[in-house]
């Protein structure tokens, strides 16, 4: 079994991503389900104050999360669909479900809600099938993460 | 754990908002004074301290602000008309002046619109 120190986040990683759900200001919800590539990932980083406290020091204040997704060629179902909100609309909340890396614990879903996360995206070609690679980066609050200690916190 | 409350006139009466907590990132202590300085015609310099006075400067991180309740609060607090402080669950309070005017003074963490900090300075009414 794993061992994950709560206290230094940035060692959290997780994948692979089984399911993932866009939300665009379209109103439009697309759902990718096992088409990921293995490495495809979700990690996290502190974010600290702007000011030091009273002991001198920046405090953490949020979580950053990162995430690379990377969509296979053989999800031809919502491909075109997918291109024309990520181009055309805003991202304004992600979830996605997935493992802890050496862990058996089962899919947690991780929400960045209310534009609080960003989507880019770039598009390859291997031979003639698109790959489709998509970065989110979001913040999660105190709130959240402190649900997800008790997941990463096991030993 | 610092505890506020703001106060409101209704007519010529000051009323009490409820106290709202916040683990606060900063609070210091410090000591404002105001003096008259200068030198006579002989070149002797003077030097009178008018008064002195107790000068608060708290500051709120975003751990606090994301709670929509705590700030929304904050939000009144800084368009009140008065304003006290306790840090001993109201045992003890100190009515201060605020002393920043103009745009609520957030700095937004990372560029972030849900990171929200501010810095306020509170002064004490009565001079020592």
């Amino acid at each position: 079994m794993a061992y994950y120190n709560w206290n230094d986040v940035t060692n959290w990683k997780m994948y692979p991503i089984y399911q993932t759900e866009f939300v665009f200001d379209s109103g439009n919800h697309i759902t990718i389900t096992n088409v990921m590539e293995a490495n495809s990932y979700i990690k996290f980083n502190e974010i600290f104050s702007e000011s030091n406290d009273d002991a001198g020091c920046p405090r953490v204040v949020a979580y950053g999360v990162e995430s690379e997704i990377i969509v296979l060629q053989n999800d031809y179902f919502n491909f075109d669909v997918f291109i024309h909100e990520i181009i055309n609309h805003v991202l304004i909340n992600w979830g996605a479900d997935c493992h802890i890396e050496d862990s058996d614990t089962d899919a947690i879903q991780i929400i960045l809600p209310d534009y609080s996360c960003k989507l880019s995206h770039s598009i390859e070609f291997k031979e003639d099938y698109p790959i489709l690679k998509l970065n989110i980066k979001g913040i999660i609050t105190l709130t959240q993460m402190a649900a997800f200690s008790t997941i990463f916190s096991e030993t | 754990m610092i505890d506020l409350k703001y106060g409101t006139y209704i007519g010529d009466t000051l009323n009490w908002s409820s106290s709202q907590s916040y683990n606060e990132l900063e609070f210091k202590d410090l000591t404002s004074t105001e003096r008259v300085q200068g030198s006579t015609l002989s070149g002797n310099r003077f030097n009178h301290l008018l008064h002195s006075r107790n000068v608060w400067r708290l500051t709120i991180s975003a751990d606090e602000l994301y709670q929509a309740t705590k700030e929304t609060f904050m939000r009144a607090f800084y368009k009140a008309q008065g304003w006290k402080w306790s840090d001993d669950n109201w045992s003890t309070e100190t009515v201060v002046d605020l002393l920043e005017s103009g745009d609520i003074p957030y700095e937004f963490i990372n560029n972030h619109i849900d990171l929200k900090e501010i810095t306020l300075t509170f002064i004490e009414v009565e001079p020592d």
